[in-house]
């Protein structure tokens, strides 16, 4: 194994131990308030140091881990799911009603995965159970794309063809031989797509649509850490290195699959 | 004294087994020399190796490469840079994708004359349509500023014919330069290369795996297995009286239009299929251009008996491959009735059609693509049996094996670990499994190494008589349908040109299309006495 | 001649996609929970009488039955009319047209920026060796995968606060446009080296790129001359979507950087649920896809002389 698939692997395991066991990586309690040790630059004591209200910075971003990729798991697996089962329909019934699924297709893909986010969010209203609808919402079109592009091509290979003449029902063809060959791409679409939904929800949170404080995801612990860029860079910084490093072991991976 | 002289070239690719394992090879100033050889044999790695192009992953662990009293191998990138296309010059495999889509092609000539100096602007225009007229091109003022897709496979290997003689070199490496083309067009394009390389005393280097083209044109013809020369000589003396057991089993492998069938006909009198006004025509229909309509198939007939084998032949685009897909109903004739057995095949649906299909199997052009890479050989020759609801045990799948000579150890193997004639092998016992009347193959042995070529047709007409098969077999080649073929059908443009016995048809043909497909066999010198 | 009845045509399969804009920003409107009436009745002063809700109802029209709405939507839409902001009561089209050229120069910038360096580092990528070349490779996917928030942060602290390089907020001058341009451009110059750079690496493995080594081409011409232009489609598919990515990514950077611009005009919208104005961004994005994706498409049948007008992206 290379070693950057080694590294991803690695933070990736430590983002799953936030995930699940946060009290076990980070003792203090993220919202304890503790005056006397406000806006303390890093430490022993705090390795990420102390926010406005002396808080325990390293323990929020442990703490926040669990909303953020929650909410980014639940949007791309939604995502998937939707954007297969719709582009396995246009793929497979084409005609009119793949000509029409298409048509709204492009004009998804007209508005850029934010902005249409951001609208999806003006309709429901801001919750993190909203950010996901809204960023799954977002991430369906290109879904639909690579689903149907997959089917219409595995559709067309030979194996496809002897599978009928010889005697395969039409089903059968479908469930043996198109959807196990159609899937590699799509799941690897799938582990790209998980890093755009973290990018993305975590920017929704930064503007203000995701948990309520006390909750914190790390889009809005970096938020909350804005009004003190240039006096406490710590704030904004640590967050944003935990985006930045879970987004790019998922991309690494998302490479390592596509190109073996 | 000679031109170039390859002298211990050892070659390996990711430190693997030799694709070169001590290569010698001389070439004499005007010389024409065929390389000949299977795939896998090291010929594209020696041509690859004297021009300096071979990939990254190759290692070059050994011997050199004189030209012209010169190391090429001690040249290193930026001197090799000036041998190129000016002192040896390539002639590549496929002119589809060896010409840049997006630069006309006049400019991909004149690339050569700008890159070593030798003209520039107009100047370098003017000679190249020159040169795409010595090519053969017709109307090569108007041709040079078209793209490749604007011209024929014929058309785009002359054009870079011309770009491999625009530098004025010594020597041509030419690699495979007709594979990818029909077989009339193929002898055009060769006469005129060798007719070019001899009148302007330029070295040909012939890559080639048909033993045909290399005896009718080669003075010195090099025999390549294993990364070794295993013989060479005079054509004469190596295709006629080879010495080297692997020579003498690729020349009795090579079909040829003297060999005769390869089993006694055991055709019958009964008609088993009879086919009437079969018209195929696709409409593409595009948004706003309105539809466009091609005729691929147009009113073609003909019967096959039971026993009996009918060879379709034809260039590509004449329509065979549809004709196969219609007969096995993968797609839907437009006109036309296919009476099989009696009963009108082009009127089945749905499950009707499906249980139809025990009775007519189809057998693929290629073996790789026509098996799920997901599935064991196993698996992949049971799937018929299950699907016919037939006995689809071990003991039944080791029997099916066991008639393809497929090695029982193989069935555990998905199609990626399989050869390409193992990997027919199991497409073959898949198309025998549901127990059919008649065989639909289509090339069935076109992308295969002769040798493997030669295995794949005994097996067939072996086939045929233990289990009584009708075999419809649509190939490009006369010299295999020969081998194999009762009657045979000449399609050209979707119909039928001309029909009758193979010994009629092969022989004294009446249709020009027919005399000039068998023209252009090449004549292997070789007649082996059956 | 044949380009102007391709242009035609392509602008005639635009009128579908533009419908189906205006189509879902009028049924966004019926999504949105609440009363548009009682959003704007709902400021300062005394509750809003039965009368005054009746009378600004019938004068937006939502008295009238679904379709005629609709219909009345389109119409007015076609006329340039997408009426009045629910919080401001300006009308939505000055309120956009205010705002639009300063984003129009920031994604500029940025468009500009983002082809400068991603052609670059994807050039780089294919003729260099080594250490460079590994960086060429790797910088990508670090740029793709960091959050647009975070970079402008970034920039701010190490710019603005640390060296003074650069304002931190504003409007005002080329030094104002820096950072936040920089911070639009970022992913968008690891996505576009990203992908030129795999189909430079495809298009080397081509039979034509073997048969130009083969004429004696060296590394620069077989790269400039037979590489670059066959790898390019798929990128110059991808500059076309980077135009609304770019305007997606001043949302961000508009409200971090304190802007005037759609991005931040937006996202008042959705925040005031003020739903005509987002309705216009709506829109005015459907317009914007139209237009770049017909030069997109010119742009294709420059490239490559086998895309024709009826056989595009296939």
């Amino acid at each position: 194994m290379r070693p950057g698939v080694v590294l991803s692997l690695l933070v990736l395991a430590f983002v799953a131990l936030c995930v699940t066991v946060p009290g076990l990586l980070a003792s203090t309690p993220p919202d304890r308030i503790d005056p006397l040790v406000m806006l303390e630059p890093p430490s022993f004591a705090h390795p990420f140091g102390t926010d406005q209200l002396g808080r325990d910075v390293f323990s929020r971003v442990v703490h926040g881990a669990r909303m953020s990729v929650l909410v980014a798991l639940a949007a791309a697996t939604t995502s998937l799911v939707v954007g297969a089962l719709v582009g396995l329909v246009s793929g497979l019934l084409g005609g009119w009603l793949d000509a029409l699924l298409m048509r709204a297709v492009d004009v998804l893909l007209a508005f850029p995965a934010l902005l249409s986010a951001l609208a999806v969010i003006g309709i429901l209203g801001s919750s993190p159970v909203n950010v996901a609808v809204a960023v799954a919402a977002a991430g369906i079109a290109p879904f639909c794309r690579v689903v149907r592009a997959q089917v219409l091509h595995v559709r067309t290979r030979p194996f496809v063809a002897a599978a009928t003449v010889s005697g395969v029902r039409p089903t059968a063809v479908l469930v043996r031989h198109i959807i196990p060959n159609a899937a590699g791409p799509v799941l690897t679409l799938a582990l790209m797509s998980l890093g755009v939904a973290l990018l993305a929800s975590s920017s929704l949170s930064f503007l203000g649509f995701g948990p309520r404080p006390p909750d914190a995801d790390w889009g809005t612990l970096a938020s909350s850490g804005r009004d003190y860029v240039g006096t406490a860079w710590w704030l904004t910084a640590f967050p944003g290195v935990m985006v930045v490093c879970t987004t790019l072991a998922v991309t690494a991976l998302h490479r390592a699959v596509a190109r073996p | 004294m000679s031109l170039l002289a390859v002298r211990g070239l050892r070659v390996s690719y990711r430190g693997g087994p030799p694709a070169l394992a001590g290569v010698d090879l001389t070439v004499r100033h005007g010389q024409t020399v065929a390389v000949v050889g299977e795939s896998g044999s090291g010929k594209t790695t020696l041509a690859r190796a004297v021009l300096g192009l071979l990939p990254p992953a190759a290692r070059v662990l050994g011997g050199s490469v004189e030209f012209g009293g010169r190391n090429l191998l001690d040249l290193g990138e930026r001197g090799m840079r000036s041998v190129r296309g000016r002192s040896i010059s390539l002639v590549p495999q496929d002119p589809t994708a060896a010409l840049n889509p997006v630069v006309p092609v006049g400019a991909q000539v004149a690339e050569v004359l700008r890159v070593h100096g030798l003209a520039s602007g107009r100047e370098a225009r003017r000679r190249a349509v020159e040169l795409l007229e010595v090519a053969g091109l017709p109307d090569a003022g108007a041709r040079a500023r078209q793209y490749p897709h604007e011209l024929s496979g014929g058309m785009r290997q002359r054009v870079l014919i011309a770009a491999a003689l625009a530098g004025g070199p010594e020597l041509i490496v030419a690699d495979e330069p007709t594979s990818a083309l029909d077989p009339t067009v193929q002898r055009q394009v060769l006469d005129h290369l060798t007719e070019l390389t001899r009148s302007s005393g330029t070295a040909l280097v012939l890559i080639t795996h048909d033993l045909g083209i290399a005896a009718e044109r080669a003075e010195h013809v090099v025999v390549m297995a294993d990364g070794l020369v295993i013989e060479e000589g005079p054509p004469s003396r190596v295709l006629d009286a080879p010495d080297h057991p692997v020579t003498r089993q690729l020349v009795a492998d090579a079909p040829s239009l003297h060999s005769t069938r390869l089993r006694a006909s055991a055709a019958t009198d009964e008609v088993l299929l009879d086919v009437r006004g079969l018209t195929k025509v696709f409409t593409g229909s595009r948004f706003g251009t309105g539809r466009r309509h091609t005729t691929a198939v147009e009113d073609v007939g003909f019967t096959v008996a039971r026993g009996e084998t009918l060879a379709l032949v034809g260039e590509s685009g004449a329509g065979k491959s549809t004709v196969a897909r219609l007969l096995v109903r993968l797609e839907d004739a437009t006109a036309g009735r296919i009476l099989f057995d009696g009963a009108d095949l082009a009127a089945l649906r749905g499950e009707a059609l499906r249980r139809f299909r025990r009775r007519v199997q189809l057998v693929f052009q290629d073996p790789f693509t026509c098996l799920d890479p997901r599935y064991t050989a196993h698996d992949l020759i049971a799937e018929p049996l299950r699907a016919f609801g037939l006995d689809a045990s071990p003991a039944r799948v080791h029997e099916l094996a066991d008639q393809v000579a497929l090695p029982t150890g193989l069935l555990t193997r998905r199609p990626g670990e399989l050869s390409g004639g193992q990997c027919q092998r199991v497409a073959i016992a898949r198309a025998i499994a549901p127990g059919p009347d008649l065989l639909v193959c289509d090339e069935p042995a076109s992308s295969l190494d002769i040798s493997v070529q030669a295995q794949v047709l005994r097996l067939l007409v072996d086939l045929q008589a233990s289990l009584g098969l009708s075999i419809v077999f649509i190939s490009h080649d006369l010299a295999v349908v020969r081998q194999v073929a009762d009657r045979v059908a000449v399609l050209q443009g979707g119909r039928v040109v001309e029909t009758g016995p193979a010994d009629q048809v092969l022989v004294s043909p009446t249709h020009p299309h027919t005399r000039a497909l068998l023209s252009a066999v090449p004549h292997t010198p070789r007649r082996e006495p059956a | 001649m044949r380009r102007a009845g391709f242009v035609l045509r392509r602008l005639a399969s635009a009128v579908p996609v533009l419908l189906a804009v205006l189509t879902l920003s009028f049924v966004m409107m019926q999504l949105v929970p609440g009363d548009p009436v009682q959003t704007m009745l709902s400021g300062a002063g005394p509750a809003p009488t039965p009368e005054q809700e009746q009378a600004l109802r019938h004068q937006l029209g939502l008295d009238r039955p679904l379709h005629e709405q609709y219909f009345g939507f389109l119409a007015d839409a076609v006329r340039g009319d997408l009426g009045r902001s629910v919080q401001t009561g300006q009308p939505v089209v000055s309120a956009i047209a205010a705002v639009a050229p300063a984003s129009a120069e920031l994604a500029l910038f940025a468009l500009v920026l983002s082809l400068v360096f991603g052609v670059g580092i994807a050039v780089l990528g294919r003729v260099t060796t080594g250490p460079l070349r590994s960086l060429c490779h790797g910088v990508p996917v670090v740029f793709m995968s960091t959050p647009g928030y975070w970079v402008a942060l970034v920039l701010i602290e190490v710019f603005s606060f640390r060296l003074t390089l650069f304002p931190a907020t504003g409007d005002k001058g080329f030094a104002a446009l820096v950072l936040p341009a920089v911070t639009l451009a970022l992913p968008a110059v690891g996505v576009i080296a990203q992908v030129l750079g795999t189909s430079l690496a495809a298009v080397d493995a081509e039979a034509f790129v073997v048969t130009a080594r083969a004429k004696g081409a060296g590394r620069w011409r077989v790269l400039l001359r037979h590489a670059l232009r066959n790898a390019s489609i798929p990128t110059i598919t991808l500059v076309g979507t980077t135009v609304g990515n770019l305007l997606a990514a001043a949302v961000i950077a508009e409200t971090v950087f304190a802007r005037p611009g759609l991005g931040r005009l937006t996202l008042q919208a959705i925040t005031n649920h003020d739903i005509p104005v987002l309705q216009g961004v709506v829109a005015l994005l459907g317009v914007l896809y139209v237009v770049v994706n017909l030069l997109v498409d010119l742009c294709y049948v420059l490239v490559d002389p086998r895309v024709t007008a009826d056989r595009i992206r296939d």
